[in-house]
């Protein structure tokens, strides 16, 4: 037996066991979740948005410890409820009810997206009439807004989807993200971007779904550090941070512009772990 | 035993099996990831990470004539550390809506391309695959070429198509042809063939045999037909400096009500200068689009007119639909302006209601010690 057969069997077995969704009780909102009411009356929420095959944040999302919701004073943070296992359309037009739930009138929200909650943000904002919603920021960890490489691909269907074990899959390559909407258009929302770079040997290495270039294991860096093309990024390369112009319009570095050596998985916390929640 | 605790017990029976053959190989701390001197547990030369073939895609790559990269309001300086309130103020100096336009922002400016890469192939890295076409979007009567390439060590093999054919939503799956050509292998797609009423995401399949076996390849498209196109522009009606930014007003027919999402970009002999988005809802019937190019992007650039109004494109808004948008046919050209002069634009930095609320909203974020987030300043780069 060849190994790589075994190796992506072996693999996409396993993961796809992992992203079985755990007991729904688990995911609800810790009683200790701070509440602030402004002097307006409105309240500030933190919405959390998972990753591809989700159910929300802490449902279906990876993590090396598990997805919880960060913390912060004054801030009520918020479990959204995506459904990232079947379409985009279904995943955005979800997160278009809840930006109107939350984040109208005196309400006001901050938002922490990971991996393709990137990208189902970035087309409801981009295909609505975003002026609507009080939206001060969005922080993207690990994001798929650029599309992966690894949907992006027309080997065997095991390796399509390894780590990627939903429909929704197929839909969240970098063709299908770069040229299925206008990502420069925020709604005047500044995006935050935290991009990983410690690279899983299985998808860059053999095989390498992304040519050499800086990956976080699922996500390359041109997608992770909100890029405008599919550059070409060496490790390390401070390319978060290169000139507005190499970037889509409201999208920045967070923090650094090298990135964090942390895997996809790991970047699900990280990017809470930075923000002090 | 549930579904899956059997498959993840049959994981963990194969990764055990994988252990065993990891434990043979060397590994340079990441598993299996090697450089070229590297060998194989077979004694063959383990093939270098990126493919020979894979062209690594030069970290510049503008669609047109390469212009020198300017900053965008200027944030180079020698800035430390900005806090989302500084962040924005500087964004803000341009709306959201029309800002600089550079010559790498191809996202913009060859805005239907696609972005397929070379793949190794599973059983021979050295063998580099890439399956692809001309364009992501196709409306009414445009066609598709895809275009297959497999090359080993950057020389094209030859290549015995197996099948090629489209996936349609309603099940039926068409045919077309790869020919050879060049050492490639390239067809023609017509999708007004098919006979489709409603735009539609397409599959398109090839599976061929380079020589290692039978393989399949694959990309996605989004076809618009000419029944299902919302929109089609018209006459061009003019333009004007108003309040010291450039307007361009130019007809729409309008077949369904909604949210359209235009698109275009301002050239001043062949220098890209701006870029602007409208979101108008747009009622059956013919219907005036005002393309507003904000005055301090052209003031910025100091370039004079006449200007060129490129890559006008339009679509409807579908969210929640797939695909989430219905596209126009694009504009059919380049619209001239008269020969305004850059003076008579106005340098003068966006101001709204909307930006001086947002202001205050990230203030009061600060001040009550929520969340915040810096981003460092941005560099010159990347290396040429």
């Amino acid at each position: 037996m060849r190994p790589l057969p075994l190796v992506v069997a072996s693999l996409a077995l396993t993961l796809a066991a992992c992203a079985d969704p755990v007991d729904e009780q688990s995911s609800a909102l810790e009683p200790g979740d701070a509440v602030a009411v402004k002097s307006d009356g409105g309240q500030t929420f933190m919405l959390h948005v998972g990753g591809i095959c989700s159910q929300s944040f802490t449902i279906g999302t990876k993590g090396e410890n598990g997805a919880r919701l960060g913390q912060w004073s004054g801030v009520e943070s918020v479990d959204l409820e995506i459904d990232q296992r079947q379409s985009m359309s279904i995943a955005v037009s979800q997160m278009i009810g809840h930006l109107d739930t939350y984040c109208t009138g005196s309400d006001e929200c901050l938002l922490y997206v990971y991996s393709n909650g990137g990208a189902v943000i970035s087309q409801a904002l981009a295909l609505t009439e975003a002026d609507r919603w009080n939206i001060l920021w969005v922080f993207s960890t690990a994001s798929n807004e650029g599309g992966s490489e690894i949907s992006d691909n027309f080997l065997a269907a095991p390796v399509t989807r390894l780590g990627f074990a939903c429909d929704l899959a197929d839909e969240i390559g970098p063709s299908d993200h770069r040229a299925g909407w206008n990502h420069n258009d925020t709604g005047g929302t500044l995006f935050y971007m935290l991009a990983g770079r410690d690279e899983w040997w299985y998808t860059g290495g053999f095989p390498d779904f992304f040519g050499g270039s800086a990956n976080d294991g699922a996500v390359a860096f041109h997608s992770s550090a909100g890029l405008n093309d599919t550059f070409h990024v060496s490790d390390d390369a401070p390319w978060a941070c290169y000139e507005q112009s190499y970037h889509y319009a409201g999208h920045q570095a967070a923090f650094t512009c090298e990135g964090l050596d942390v895997d996809h998985n790991g970047m699900t916390m990280a990017g809470i772990h930075e923000l002090g929640g | 035993m549930t579904p899956g605790r059997r498959a993840l017990l049959a994981g963990l029976a194969l990764s055990a099996l994988l252990l065993v053959w990891l434990a043979l190989w060397p590994a340079d701390g990441r598993g299996p990831v090697v450089n070229r001197s590297t060998p194989s547990p077979t004694g063959e030369p383990i093939t270098p990470r990126v493919p020979p073939a894979a062209p690594a895609k030069a970290a510049v790559a503008p669609a047109r004539a390469p212009a020198p990269a300017e900053p965008e309001a200027a944030p180079e300086s020698a800035d430390t550390d900005l806090s989302p309130v500084e962040a924005y103020r500087r964004y803000a100096v341009y709306p959201p809506t029309s800002r600089p336009l550079h010559a790498n922002q191809s996202d913009l400016i060859d805005w239907n391309r696609r972005h397929e890469s070379p793949r190794a192939d599973p059983d021979d890295a050295e063998v580099a695959i890439l399956f692809t076409a001309d364009r992501y979007h196709v409306v009414g009567e445009q066609t598709l070429s895809p275009l297959l390439d497999v090359r080993r060590a950057d020389e094209p093999l030859q290549v015995q198509v197996l099948d090629s054919r489209v996936h349609l939503p309603d099940g039926r799956t068409p045919s077309f042809t790869l020919a050879p050509r060049d050492g490639l292998y390239a067809g023609v797609i017509t999708p007004a063939d098919w006979g489709l009423t409603e735009a539609a995401r397409v599959e398109v399949e090839v599976a061929f045999d380079a020589g290692a076996g039978p393989r399949t390849a694959r990309f996605f498209a989004v076809y618009t037909p000419d029944d299902a196109v919302p929109a089609r522009f018209g006459a061009v009606l003019g333009d004007r400096v108003v309040d010291g930014s450039l307007e361009v007003t130019v007809e729409v027919h309008v077949e369904q009500a909604g949210l359209y999402l235009f698109d275009a970009n301002l050239f001043a002999g062949g220098e890209p200068v701006g870029w602007t988005r409208s979101k108008p809802r747009l009622e059956p019937g013919t219907q005036r689009l005002v393309l507003r190019f904000f005055g301090k992007v052209i003031a910025d650039r100091g370039l004079d007119g006449p200007f060129t109004v490129e890559q006008l494109r339009g679509a409807l808004a579908a969210p929640g639909s797939t695909p989430p948008t219905v596209q126009m046919p694009p504009y059919p050209g380049v619209i001239t302006t008269a020969a305004h002069g850059a003076d008579a634009f106005s340098p003068a930095e966006w101001d709204d209601p909307r930006k001086q609320r947002r202001i205050a909203r990230l203030k009061r974020l600060e001040a009550m010690g929520g969340p915040t987030v810096t981003t460092p300043a941005w560099r010159e780069g990347p290396p040429r």
